[in-house]
């Protein structure tokens, strides 16, 4: 018996662009094209849409003549299915369109072509048939090894579903009490449960223009206070547009980025620089998410691999539910303790620091580990600090650091409450939605990686101390 | 059938370097209805004077293609490096086919291990599974080739890279 014809559905696979998708059609003088495609995208299950970034013979041919022979090649098996299309319409606005260009603009973005490299159209196509080319392969050799790719999630999945998993991490996301905990729990469970070894959690700034990264799996702590704009590469994209996005495969997708940009640059045209991407060097997928409260942007949770077929597309529909639930607890952990705190005794420290001058003040923590003397400087124009002649941090946690620092050492203060970062006009944090939780948590991950002998430590809800190991010296400049 | 040397080649050398430097390389035709028909074509050799070529389908794939190429004989070969995605495409039409021979062999052997390295390096695509891909025996298309287009992604896409004199 014949196996019946696969659905579109069941191409889920071949639309991911990994191997070549082709494109024939026929101009109405009987002149045969075939072309390469950058982008297909599922529809329904009757439709599927092509990427149009320039006008060129295949958009010339559909309008004179709408039929179409794709041919796709599954990247796991390689099998070669032939989709029979007959083109229905151009759409250059609404969620089809948006959704292709989504991708187009991260392209861009990373190869410098953001409003020049652009998505001019999706192709709307009908699906007459489909048919599966059997004898492109030969059969396997009888001593031939595994040829599929390993699974994706780190747990088998035979012991496990994905709801058990999101039931999973929604149970530990309602569990966390603490910003720290939240973003770690989340990070942590979706590697153990899905594989996902690299991730990333980022901030949107009160501007709402750009991502601070507050969290990180899988690099080892790095990446933690690195910035992005909204609008910048794959998650600067994905904040502006507040769109999921799933690229793969990268290395491809950047190729032809490169080579658009190879013609437009021989064609005269002046590109800005490339944007390099974050994270792994050698990443073949990515994954972002926008984690949204209401419309508003909270941040991006992004993750990427290896692999290029790391990321699925039921991963898209698991994260998102994921996403609705890590953004709500998110904004609540965020802007819960906006409420009252009382005060912090203005000199809670039995110890008492050594200031050593107006300008250069110096302070030690008696028995208190190595006596380490620290420099920390502000340059007020850049309004960042500096740690050992290193960077460490900017704009509001740098400010708050600030803060410490110099209660620390002409007023010998050891402990603070939000309430009073929030009351100081000099910090300028806004009035309302102030991200005064993540602003300190960046600021403990850039002093636990740069700076380990200045800590801040929670003293419960609104309250932390700061705790030296060694010796502090402060100095301010206008500028570097 | 050869077609003689002209002064302006639609195949220039630059073409001929691409293609030996591994590509991807696919063939449309089209039947009396202008229905298009394509497949994957497993090795291309251009004669040297640059006006036409022989194209290398696996046999058992290759029966809609060469119907159409009976039946009107238009035909468009791409040819795409898939490492920085510079990509041609040739226009012509069929002159003839027959079976390829013992010596054609070693030619497509090397296009296919190209394939396989592109496919592996640049898809991540096992090697073992690139090589099952049926390739012989063979038919040998001949082709003229009437104009080169260039078909890299970006704004001279469709841009002829050279025309033959009709």
């Amino acid at each position: 018996m014949n196996a019946p014809p696969p659905t579109l559905e069941s191409l889920w696979r071949c639309l991911d662009g990994i191997c070549p998708s082709t494109i024939a059609t026929c101009s109405a003088d009987g002149i045969p094209n075939v072309s390469l495609i950058s982008q297909v995208k599922y529809v329904d299950a009757r439709h599927v849409a092509l990427s149009r970034q320039f006008f060129n013979k295949t958009t010339r041919n559909v309008l004179e003549n709408p039929q179409a022979l794709l041919v796709f090649w599954d990247p796991v098996t390689l099998q070669n299915h032939r989709v029979r299309l007959k083109y229905v319409r151009s759409e250059s606005e609404g969620p089809l369109f948006e959704d292709m260009a989504t991708r187009i603009d991260v392209i861009a973005s990373h190869t410098g072509m953001t409003g020049v490299f652009r998505l001019l159209a999706a192709d709307v196509f009908e699906v007459l048939s489909i048919e599966t080319l059997a004898e492109f392969l030969e059969p396997p050799p009888p001593d031939a090894g595994p040829e599929i790719l390993p699974p994706v999630a780190g747990v088998p999945t035979a012991a496990r579903s994905e709801l058990w998993a999101l039931q999973r991490l929604i149970a530990r996301i309602r569990q966390a009490s603490e910003l720290d905990e939240l973003l770690r729990t989340v990070l942590q469970t979706l590697a153990e449960d899905l594989g996902f070894d690299h991730g990333i959690v980022l901030v949107a700034d009160e501007s709402q223009e750009r991502l601070v990264t507050l969290a990180s799996h899988g690099y080892d702590g790095g990446g933690v206070g690195s910035e992005i704009a909204l609008g910048e590469g794959l998650i600067g994209t994905v904040a502006e547009r507040k769109r999921i996005l799933r690229f793969a495969p990268l290395g491809s997708a950047l190729r032809y980025g490169r080579a658009v940009r190879d013609s437009l640059q021989a064609a005269g045209g002046t590109l800005h620089a490339e944007i390099p991407l974050p994270g792994l060097s050698n990443a073949q997928s990515q994954l972002a998410i926008p984690l949204l409260a209401r419309d508003r942007l909270l941040g991006v949770m992004a993750f990427e691999s290896t692999r290029p077929h790391a990321f699925e597309d039921w991963h898209e529909a698991f994260l998102s539910v994921l996403a609705d639930q890590f953004a709500s607890a998110l904004a609540h952990v965020l802007e819960r303790d906006e409420g009252e705190a009382p005060p912090a005794p203005r000199a809670a420290s039995r110890e008492r620091p050594q200031p050593s001058g107006p300008r250069h003040a110096a302070a030690s923590k008696p028995g208190a580990g190595p006596r380490t003397a620290h420099a920390f400087r502000l340059y007020k124009n850049d309004d960042c600090v500096f740690v050992d002649g290193e960077y460490l941090i900017r704009n509001v946690p740098a400010r708050i650091l600030w803060r410490v620092l110099t209660s620390y050492t002409q007023d010998h203060r050891t402990e603070f409450t939000n309430r009073e970062l929030r009351l100081d006009p000099t910090l300028g944090l806004p009035p309302i939605r102030d991200n005064l939780e993540s602003r300190l948590l960046l600021l403990r991950r850039r002093l636990e990686l740069k700076c380990p002998s200045v800590r801040l430590v929670g003293r419960g809800r609104g309250r932390f101390a700061l705790e030296i190991d060694g010796k502090v010296e402060l100095e301010e400049r206008q500028s570097a | 059938m050869r077609v003689p040397p002209r002064d302006n080649p639609p195949i220039t050398e630059e073409v001929t370097e691409l293609i030996a430097t591994g590509v991807d390389m696919y063939i449309a035709t089209r039947n009396a209805a202008l229905v298009p028909e394509s497949m994957v074509a497993m090795g291309v050799k251009v004669h040297e004077a640059g006006c036409s070529l022989t194209a290398y389908l696996p046999e058992a794939l290759s029966g809609p293609t060469l119907a159409n190429l009976r039946d009107n004989g238009q035909v468009a070969i791409t040819l795409s490096r898939p490492r920085d995605h510079r990509t041609v495409q040739i226009k012509g039409t069929f002159v003839s086919v027959r079976r390829s021979t013992e010596g054609e062999k070693e030619l497509q052997a090397v296009f296919r291990a190209a394939l396989v390295e592109q496919f592996a390096g640049v898809c991540g695509i096992p090697r073992s599974l690139t090589r099952r891909i049926v390739w012989w025996p063979s038919l040998a298309v001949e082709v003229t080739v009437h104009a080169v287009y260039d078909q890299t992604p970006g704004p001279n896409a469709g841009e002829p890279l050279a025309r033959a004199h009709s």
